[in-house]
């Protein structure tokens, strides 16, 4: 523990297949990423001039409390930063679902488990260091392997079906003012084997992918001579948002948020497991731990096939603080009603006859068995706000949008917090208060600096280069093809539509103006399509998503964003920067 | 009980003769004429969920029909009570305008159209009553307001009678109404609209006919696929799936969802053993009598709320006090009855059990401090059987929303 520490304690960098150009991952929640240059993000900017797509870089900061360090702070010398990234997805075990959570258990298979040498399946280019502001790109890949370091390893070969390498985990790169950016891979995946399938959306053996994780560290040198280290911070690299305003009802500061209230984190909230319900316990602030909930559900209508009415919402009845009167529980419990409650992860349909909301898959809808989740919901504290603003309990104030903790929130605030089947980020390991610091709760246990190879294991208390992305699905295309629908039952239901969209609107000839805070699709909108795949029928492989996972591998990086514009008047939700031909068949078939 | 004739009385006689025969219809006429359009939507809503509560699998295909077909009931209500707002009226709920059973649709031709009553669900309900209630009109049926075989024709008279109006009767100022376009929750279809002059007042009563009955001939659809931007439905696709829908498409009627239902009659779901048309004065278990009492009252509250809805001013009881009713008492109440034996030393599991009759209560002097007074007493006389567990869930839950609003009521001065 120290007085400085790097900001945010986890950064998500995501792929793309432009070498040279990148963006800076958003920093505020719901936001546009940012111009390393500082100019305004337009849609161009997802691409660069040859089309390919732009990778999003992590950024780092350094705080001293909540003021920022940079290399322009009186008395800075140097800021050296230290990154070690690996991608240790082949060595680990199989994903199913939510087996393993609570630890795995000895019948749970490996992946690629015929492979004795299980180091040969880690990539691992070892660590690199930046320094300087605006400095040349270091590059993590094979040909820059530090001397002396004994756990590097790449896979040998060219991979199918695209014939391409993986040479590289991605690079370091610093802005103007020495913060730390990092990229990361150019979204290769693969196979040696030429046939190139793949067979499941999960584990595929002798496939590899470009993503990875590790521990960002940072030594700040004084004009005096002295230095401080800082507080490490976790760089993980993953899919690209396609909707980066767009956010998920479950976002993943929602999900280790929970965690660390139900550990006794915030005993405001939740002192000693006992929540802090009624009138004289926690208020839940209306503008940042209610209002952002009931948002996320209007934004969903521009990028799945729900319907605008339903999730359309009055913020100031439903922010109106009661007095002496409560004018509005009616309409804040039927909110409350249609919520899945914690312990209901298997309903769909309430006693009361309603759909329970969200309309989401959950945790295990796959797999039948004891862990069975097949419904997301919700996390524990999230319900708890609802129920407490439900009840009349809660407050109505502005909020502060500035320092280390905000940092923190957004960015994680536009990953995914669930269904983890893995999900898009990271899975389930985050909800684990193992791997956190004891005082500084969003922060990873970081093991020392290793000469390597690296520990084939799983120590929480010492987490390694690696250890956080292993669980996700290798390939990642084949998790995210698949994951856009889900049958359950007679009923369809959806994944994660705010980072993979299922369904989205085009730019067609609108009319009229509108001026909600947060738009709504509508007559004028046009006809909503399929985002890859077709539309028409939910039983088509094809459905939504492309026949085969391979296709994906493919074309992942034309696809198209989805980016809120002024169209003709209107404020709408639309598909820009897309390279790929609409309607577009897979082998012209 | 004989067939109520209370609605028709509540009529002018010759209504519809005088619009008809009219060039120039009076205002006052207007008023009435969707005022019965009010009432004949309202009617059904009883009738729909009484039915509906009798089945015991809320998840079931039939409910979620059922369900969704007495919520858009809901919204036609809504939109009428606007356009008689808009006509400068307010519109009725309580007294004479609040149906009873059994009995004939306001003004209904009770040669062709069905008697309709209070009904434990079951196929042969859905096909003689509920598509009868929906049936669209025959082709080249005349707009037609006494005597009518559809509701396509009462709606057909009314937009004539409008449409003679010299100049719009509609207006949005200076009327004592407040139309409301904010109390029609959740993901079923339709829009409510405001209704500010002849050209909104069209499109209200299309989306209310339409979406009920279905246009004629039925073969033609009536909304193959409006040019609706959005999913605005889930609901049977036309790949078989259950899923997102766009526009309104006509297999989403009222009409043909019964049809379907009354012709799967090997899937139709369980439903409890209540008594149709129940007549609590019949009930030899006190207890059935007490809950049935408590029902009706609560019902008569909440209507006398809900008119307050629709008259402008700054108190709007929507909200606090008309929606928690709706949704967190009476449904309640009404599974707590038909969880209870109408006859003293009755088993619940066999029946026959009681069932809400919807009586509007005038009369009733209770408060609602009052009825949650009872409310709490009644679970407390409750043996500890396990028999009564579904019982005294339902009751538990029914008083936690009584009291929730208590503080409200009493401002409101129920």
């Amino acid at each position: 523990m120290t007085d400085y520490k790097i900001y945010p304690p986890i950064g998500i960098a995501r792929v793309g297949n432009a070498p040279e150009k990148c963006y800076i991952g958003p920093e505020t929640y719901r936001g546009l990423p940012i111009n390393p240059d500082g100019r305004d993000f337009t849609q161009d900017d997802f691409r660069d001039e040859q089309g390919r797509m732009c990778r999003q870089a992590a950024r780092f900061h350094i705080f001293h409390g909540d003021e920022e360090i940079t290399l322009d702070t009186p008395g800075v010398k140097a800021i050296t930063w230290t990154v070690h990234m690996a991608n240790k997805k082949a060595s680990w075990y199989e994903f199913a679902t939510n087996e393993g959570e609570q630890g795995y258990a000895s019948n749970h298979p490996l992946r690629n488990a015929d492979v004795e040498d299980r180091h040969r399946l880690i990539i691992d280019p070892g660590p690199r260091q930046i320094s300087g502001a605006d400095a040349a790109p270091v590059h993590m890949d094979r040909n820059t392997i530090p001397e002396g370091y004994k756990g590097a390893n790449f896979p040998t070969g060219i991979l199918y079906p695209n014939r391409e390498c993986i040479d590289t985990l991605g690079e370091l790169r610093t802005d103007a003012a020495g913060r730390l950016l990092v990229l990361g891979g150019l979204g290769v995946s693969g196979t040696e084997d030429e046939s190139a399938v793949i067979k499941q959306y999960a584990n595929n053996d002798g496939w590899w992918d470009d993503t990875g994780d590790g521990p960002v560290s940072a030594v700040i040198e004084w004009d005096n001579g002295s230095s401080n280290p800082v507080d490490p911070a976790w760089v993980s690299v993953a899919p690209p948002s396609y909707a980066p305003e767009i956010a998920n009802l479950v976002t993943l500061w929602d999900t280790i948020f929970d965690s660390a209230v139900r550990a006794g984190h915030n005993p405001q909230i939740n002192n000693q497991g006992i929540w802090q319900s009624g009138p004289d316990g926690y208020k839940p602030n209306f503008q940042s731990e209610i209002k952002p909930l009931l948002e996320r559900a209007t934004t969903y209508s521009w990028v799945a096939a729900i319907p605008p009415k339903p999730h359309s919402f009055d913020m100031e009845m439903l922010g109106a603080v009661p007095d002496h009167e409560d004018h509005y529980r009616g309409l804040r419990n039927w909110i409350l009603d249609v919520l899945r409650p914690p312990a209901a992860e298997n309903t769909i349909i309430s006693g009361r006859g309603a759909t329970m909301m969200p309309y989401l898959a959950g945790d295990n809808c796959l797999i039948g068995g004891t862990f069975t989740s097949t419904y997301l919901r919700l996390t524990d504290t999230q319900f708890f706000f609802v129920q407490q603003w439900a009840a009349g309990h809660f407050v109505n104030e502005p909020v502060a949008d500035s320092g280390p903790q905000s940092l923190t929130r957004n960015v994680l605030e536009n990953c995914v917090g669930g269904a983890f089947s893995p999900g898009i980020e990271l899975t389930w390991i985050t909800r684990n208060r193992a791997i956190y610091n004891h005082d500084d709760p969003f922060r990873i246990n970081t093991a020392p600096p290793t000469a390597g190879p690296l520990n084939l294991g799983f120590t929480p208390t010492a987490m390694e280069p690696g250890d956080l992305t292993r669980y996700m699905a290798i390939p990642w295309q084949a998790d995210f093809n698949e994951c856009s629908s889900q049958p359950i039952g007679e009923r369809v239901l959806w994944w994660w539509p705010a980072q993979r969209p299922e369904f989205v609107y085009l730019e067609p000839q609108p009319q009229g103006v509108r001026q909600a805070t947060i738009p709504v699709p509508d007559e004028q909108t046009g006809g909503q399509v399929a985002w890859v795949g077709t539309d028409f029928d939910q039983m088509r492989g094809d459905f939504i998503s492309f026949a085969d996972d391979v296709q994906m591998v493919q074309y992942w990086s034309r696809l198209g964003f989805v980016m809120e514009k002024e169209v003709q008047g209107e404020r709408r939700f639309v598909e820009v920067a897309r390279t790929l031909p609409r309607p577009f068949t897979p082998n012209g078939s | 009980m004989a067939p109520s004739e209370t609605a028709r009385e509540n009529v002018s006689p010759g209504l519809f003769d005088r619009l008809i025969s009219t060039s120039e219809p009076a205002l006052q006429d207007l008023q009435e004429a969707a005022q019965l359009a009010l009432q004949v939507e309202f009617t059904t809503i009883p009738v729909y969920l009484s039915a509906l509560y009798s089945i015991s699998d809320t998840g079931s295909h039939v409910y979620q029909t059922l369900r969704s077909v007495a919520m858009e009931e809901m919204f036609h209500v809504n939109q009428a009570a606007n356009i008689i707002v808009a006509l400068g009226a307010l519109p009725k709920f309580t007294g004479d305008a609040v149906p009873t059973f059994p009995g004939y649709l306001p003004q209904a031709n009770p040669k062709t159209t069905p008697m309709v009553g209070l009904f434990r669900a079951s196929p042969d309900v859905f096909a003689n009553v509920f598509a009868a209630i929906e049936s669209p009109s025959q082709y080249g049926a005349p707009p037609q307001g006494d005597n009518y075989d559809s509701i396509a024709q009462l709606y057909g008279a009314l937009v004539a009678a409008v449409d003679a109006y010299p100049g719009n009767p509609f207006s949005t100022t200076g009327v004592p109404g407040r139309q409301r376009t904010n109390i029609y929750l959740g993901k079923f279809g339709g829009n409510v609209n405001e209704v500010m002059g002849k050209e909104s007042f069209h499109a209200a009563v299309n989306e209310i006919v339409e979406q009920g009955e279905g246009t004629v001939p039925p073969e033609k659809p009536l909304v193959p696929v409006e040019s609706f931007g959005t999913y605005n439905h889930y609901g049977k696709r036309t790949d078989g799936t259950y899923g997102p829908i766009l526009g309104t498409p006509y297999e989403l009627s009222h009409f043909l969802k019964f049809r379907e239902v009354s012709l799967d009659s090997a899937n139709f779901p369980a439903t409890l053993p209540i008594l149709s048309n129940p007549d609590s004065s019949d009930y030899t278990n006190p207890q059935a009598k007490r809950l049935s009492d408590s029902f009706d009252d609560h019902y008569s509250l909440m209507l006398h709320a809900f008119e307050a809805t629709f008259k402008a001013g700054d108190s709007d009881p929507y909200f606090s006090v008309v929606l928690s009713i709706m949704h967190r008492v009476l449904p309640h109440l009404a599974r707590a009855l038909m969880s209870t034996p109408a006859f003293a030393d009755g088993d619940s599991s066999v029946g026959p059990n009681a069932a809400p009759a919807w009586r509007y209560r005038s009369d009733t002097k209770r408060t609602f401090g009052e009825l949650t007074q009872e409310l709490e007493d009644e679970l407390d006389q409750l043996s500890t059987s396990p028999r009564e567990n579904a019982l005294r869930t339902h009751l538990k839950t029914a008083l936690a929303g009584d009291k929730e609003i208590l503080t409200s009521a009493k401002a409101l001065g129920l």
